[in-house]
């Protein structure tokens, strides 16, 4: 063993001094010569004839030295980096042949490396969370129009109290929300909003949220009513109180009212898993003995599997407590539905991995496609280098050795490649993510959780090395299949019509041009649906609107009177300022936030309730986003607290519920039984129906309800009315958000903050398109341009073969057009041939891409006839340029480069 | 004679350098590989070059260590000594190759015999 260690360190300790060892042994040698020299003079012969004796005696000087070496050092080490200068060399020869190599590799690869970084990130890198595996979402899941199951993670009151009661397959049964919610912190020298988490008091076991300091929630603090509690979280502890260690026990203001700080958590990477960063921890205070159906949005269940449990075993008992519920919940359960667990990653990423898989998929076919271009580019040069390898093979050269020569080379530039690929690839996607993060979950803040670490690197290096393997290998062997005879009488030239000996080339043209089919059609799959959705009909108008909010939370807003009286004077305020077109207020942000309640139709049969999305608005909403009145009036600030209680619905709800009948002359009862807060909702009329908006873009718009702002019972004040959402439209090109936000201000004395422009809103609710659209359109680009170079690659290399023989048919009187289109026949068959097999593999491809298309088949006429026309075009001009050179070769020149 | 001088197993060649320097004290790679011929009579034949990748070796398993040094004639020369761990390998190879030795030995006796 210690033999075998301190030869191994010998061998390395030489290979590192090549230099000094061999001059060593030389000399070594030297001496021995001369002694055996010394001893034949001593034998009688002359000096001369020592010397030949001994240099007989001692055998090949160079191949001792050979033999030394291996001994020395790793034999196969050694000649690698023989390789490895030689490969240098030779590619520092070809510049023009390297810098295109290694652009097609550096751009392959890059691309490959962008993704692959987002792919890891988001689904492949371990959650933070200790055990993460056995943490998992409750969920119901619900058969949806279609027929298929969904899992729904969204938790009522009542469910929680459900799932709470299987404890004996569950551990830290818990809740929390994903969305940070802003709280007012005032009390301190300046007033703050921070972010923060709801949860309950083993959810920080559940999530592996540690304590640094104090404890978290006690029981009692997480009932309704309990006393106020907050855990601060490390970061703002340090930057808000400078780290005071005597900061548990003291009571900060948030909304108003004073909560005890009793535990500082650490801020982990887990609890930047759920949006954004928490900044304060507050108890989620579920009642034990709530009724409540109403989901609130963001909320979720979350356990841990008790030791032994199966996530399978989870499910089914799940499944099976279902009845349960439906017996102590009755009409809340529908009975093709039922409860459901999934681990806590798959919660996470949702139907980010789809994407992301196709994306990876996609970029597949672009390294492909590289990797085809490369290999031609060798084959190219290897044709090129015939008779150099042919001389080394007649010198002795085995078919072993001269294919790890070539490979060498390909690998040394897939590797060289690679690492500017990942330079590439890492800025760009550090670029691309910086403006859009395709709302993408686990990537951070502007894509900040994409970093380059040693998975990314190792993960460059793989596929560099297998992209050198896959490029390297054919042109290698075939290098070596080549007749020697004939490689070393020919000086190149003289080769038959057709494609004879180039028939591999045409076959990696052939599947480059089938490839970027593929990618094209995906690409214009994709484009085709962004413009959709671009173009749809969204319902209302977003241009010049600005919105921001006003968190009306503090003790002074529990009453609706005086959260209608704050909205009203800030309305009033806005309105009377220049430049404002029209102001209006609501509890949601349109596009992002809703909420869907049952209603029923007075007079109706009960049991025929129907679902539709909810609204509380100010008067101006349908002005201030122009959103048409079709029938009746819209609302009034006569529309309060004292007068009939009104709604007003859509158009897609008066087709659906009313099929027969006037909706203006019923009534509706909205979110009977749901919850408590909506005990005291009263009957209301409907008294207008506008048009149909969208919430997401790509989904038909729903049917909504809207009521009065100032008609919202006490009781769903804190629960719907807290966030109030400002809607203004300005003239153009005025500057009024100062003036805006001040007057705000001082209307309800908090201020207004998160100002963006409704566009902003309609931009953000694409993003996800907008992102998957722009990385295919680059990656379709990015094959077109790589299939045409290959074409044209291939075409001028077949014409400068066949000059001699092109030249011989204009001596003989050949017409230069019918050479021109012989080329062109001949370029145009690889081409349709691959664009024929790629439209078919399309039809595959595009298959999957169905879940991102909108308004679009997968099929889409359009793509299918525009992609072939577009690449074939492609192709004849990257055929012609070549063709053109053919038909005027000059037959004298020609025939004289012989 | 060619036809008598043995061509030598590699092992075997080890075993005798390191016998030679174990006896002879401190050598060079051409007095090393006269010595074998002498004392085997010219019986083995040294490949003159093949001592150098034997040494090396050697040096490499730490069993001898090598030093330039004068030779008789005022020549330079690279001087090798066996080192501790060498005497010790040089006792476990001896007892094994009289053992191996013998078993063939006895075996060809055998052969002869029956």
């Amino acid at each position: 063993m210690l033999a075998w260690f301190s030869r191994l360190s010998a061998r390395i300790h030489a290979l590192l001094r090549l230099k000094r060892f061999d001059r060593d042994f030389n000399q070594e040698l030297e001496s021995h010569l001369e002694m055996l020299a010394d001893d034949h003079r001593r034998g009688g012969m002359s000096a001369e004839q020592a010397l030949r004796a001994a240099r007989l005696e001692l055998g090949g000087f160079a191949q001792l030295r050979e033999a030394h070496r291996d001994v020395r050092a790793f034999p196969w080490l050694s000649g690698f980096l023989q390789d490895l200068r030689y490969a240098v060399r030779t590619l520092r020869k070809t510049r023009t042949f390297t810098a295109t190599a290694l652009a097609t590799v550096a751009v392959g690869i890059g691309a490959t490396t962008a993704i692959f970084s987002i792919v890891d990130t988001v689904l492949l890198k371990p959650l933070p969370i200790d055990g993460a595996d056995r943490v998992v979402v409750l969920t119901t899941l619900m058969r949806e129009e279609s027929g298929s199951m969904s899992n729904h993670p969204g938790t009522s009151q009542a469910k929680f109290r459900h799932w709470r009661e299987q404890s004996a397959f569950l551990d830290s049964i818990s809740v929390f929300s994903t969305a940070s919610e802003p709280v007012n912190y005032t009390g301190g020298d300046e007033a703050e909003l921070w972010n923060a988490l709801m949860l309950s008091r083993e959810a920080f076991q559940c999530l592996g949220i540690r304590i640094l300091r104090g404890r978290t929630f006690t029981t009692e603090e997480d009932l309704p009513k309990g006393p106020p509690a907050a855990v601060m979280s490390e970061a703002l502890w340090k930057r808000r109180f400078a780290g005071d260690p005597a900061i548990l026990g003291k009571t900060v203001t948030l909304n108003g009212s004073a909560h005890t700080v009793i535990g500082v958590a650490a801020d982990s990477p887990a609890t930047l898993e759920f949006g954004d960063n928490p900044q304060v921890y507050l108890p989620s205070q579920f009642d034990p003995n709530s009724h409540d159906f109403g989901s609130a949005g963001g909320v979720f269940s979350v356990a841990r599997l008790k030791p032994g449990v199966t996530l399978e075993q989870a499910k089914a008992r799940l499944q099976a407590s279902a009845a349960q519920y439906r017996a102590n919940f009755p009409g809340n359960l529908d009975s093709t539905d039922t409860f459901n667990a999934i681990p806590i990653r798959e919660f996470l990423v949702g139907d980010a991995r789809r994407l992301l898989l196709i994306l990876l998929g996609s970029v597949g076919l672009v390294l492909l496609i590289a990797c085809a271009n490369v290999a031609n580019l060798f084959v190219v040069r290897s044709r090129g280098r015939s008779r150099e390898i042919a001389v080394r093979t007649a010198m002795g050269a085995g078919q072993g050795r001269i294919v790890r020569q070539l490979m060498t080379e390909s690998l040394l530039l897939s590797t060289v490649g690679g690492a500017a690929g990942l330079a590439l690839g890492y800025s760009a996607i550090r670029a691309l993510l910086a403006v859009n993060t395709a709302q993408l979950p686990r990537v951070g803040e502007n894509g900040m959780a994409v970093f380059l670490d040693w998975r990314l690197a190792a993960f460059t290096l793989a596929v560099s090395i297998c992209t050198g393997v896959i490029f390297g290998l054919s042109p290698a062997l075939q290098a070596t299949r080549a007749d020697l005879n004939v490689a070393l009488k020919y000086s190149g030239g003289r080769t038959d019509t057709g494609f004879g000996q180039n028939g591999s080339r045409a076959i990696l043209v052939v599947s480059e041009v089938a490839l970027a089919v593929c990618l094209l059609v995906g690409s214009a799959l994709l484009i085709r649906s962004f413009a959709a959705l671009y173009m749809v009909d969204r319902g209302f108008d977003t241009e010049n609107v600005l919105t921001m909010r006003s968190l009306l939370a503090s003790p002074r807003y529990s009453k609706a009177a005086s959260v209608n009286q704050a909205i009203n004077d800030g309305l009033e305020r806005v309105r009377s300022l220049p430049g404002i077109v029209a102001v209006a207020a609501t509890g949601f942000m349109p596009l992002e936030e809703r909420a869907t309640l049952p209603f029923d139709v007075i007079g109706r049969p009960s049991g025929d309730s129907g679902i539709a999305g909810w609204a509380s608005i100010s008067p101006g909403y349908f002005d201030v986003l122009k959103i048409p009145l079709k029938q009746g009036r819209t609302f009034s600030l006569r529309d309060d607290a004292r007068s009939t209680p009104v709604a007003i619905i859509n158009e897609r709800m008066a087709r659906e519920f009313w099929k027969n009948g006037d909706p203006l002359k019923d009534r509706i009862a909205i979110g009977k039984g749901l919850m408590k807060a909506f005990d005291d909702e009263p009957a209301r009329q409907i008294v207008g129906i506008v048009g149909d908006t969208r919430r997401q873009l790509n989904s038909d718009p729903d049917p909504m309800m809207y009521v009065p702002q100032g008609q919202m019972p006490d009781a769903m004040i804190p629960m719907f009315a807290r966030a109030a959402v400002w809607l203004v439209r300005t003239q153009p090109g005025s500057q009024t958000v100062p003036a805006v936000r001040e007057q705000l201000r001082q209307a309800t004395g908090v201020p207004a903050a998160n100002v963006r422009s409704m566009d902003e809103v309609v931009k953000l609710s694409m993003a996800r398109e907008r992102f998957s659209m722009f990385v295919m359109a680059i990656f379709g680009a990015v094959a077109l341009l790589l299939a045409a170079v290959g074409i044209y690659g291939l075409m001028t290399y077949v014409v400068e073969q066949r000059t001699h023989e092109i030249g011989i048919r204009l001596a003989l009187g050949a017409e230069a057009t019918k050479v021109r289109k012989m080329v062109v026949r001949q370029g145009m068959t690889l081409a349709l041939t691959g664009i024929g097999l790629g439209l078919g593999a399309a039809l595959v491809f595009a298959r999957t891409l169905e879940s991102l298309l909108f308004e679009v088949t997968s099929r889409d006429p359009m793509v299918f006839i525009t992609v072939p026309v577009l690449l074939a075009a492609v192709a004849f001009m990257a055929v012609w340029m070549p063709a053109l050179r053919a038909s005027r070769v000059d037959p004298i020149d020609a025939l004289r480069c012989e | 004679m060619p036809e008598t001088k043995s061509e030598i197993l590699q092992g075997t060649l080890d075993l005798m350098v390191l016998k030679t320097l174990d006896a002879m004290g401190p050598m060079h790679g051409y007095g090393i590989a006269r010595r074998i011929e002498q004392v085997s009579e010219e019986a083995l034949r040294v490949n003159q070059g093949t001592i150098y990748l034997c040494l090396i070796r050697l040096v490499q398993k730490r069993w001898i260590r090598a030093e330039w040094g004068a030779s008789e004639n005022n020549r330079k020369a690279k001087y090798y000594s066996i080192t501790k761990t060498g005497r010790k390998q040089l006792v476990a190879e001896a007892e094994n190759w009289q053992r191996v030795s013998s078993t063939i030995g006895r075996l060809l006796g055998l052969a002869t015999r029956s």
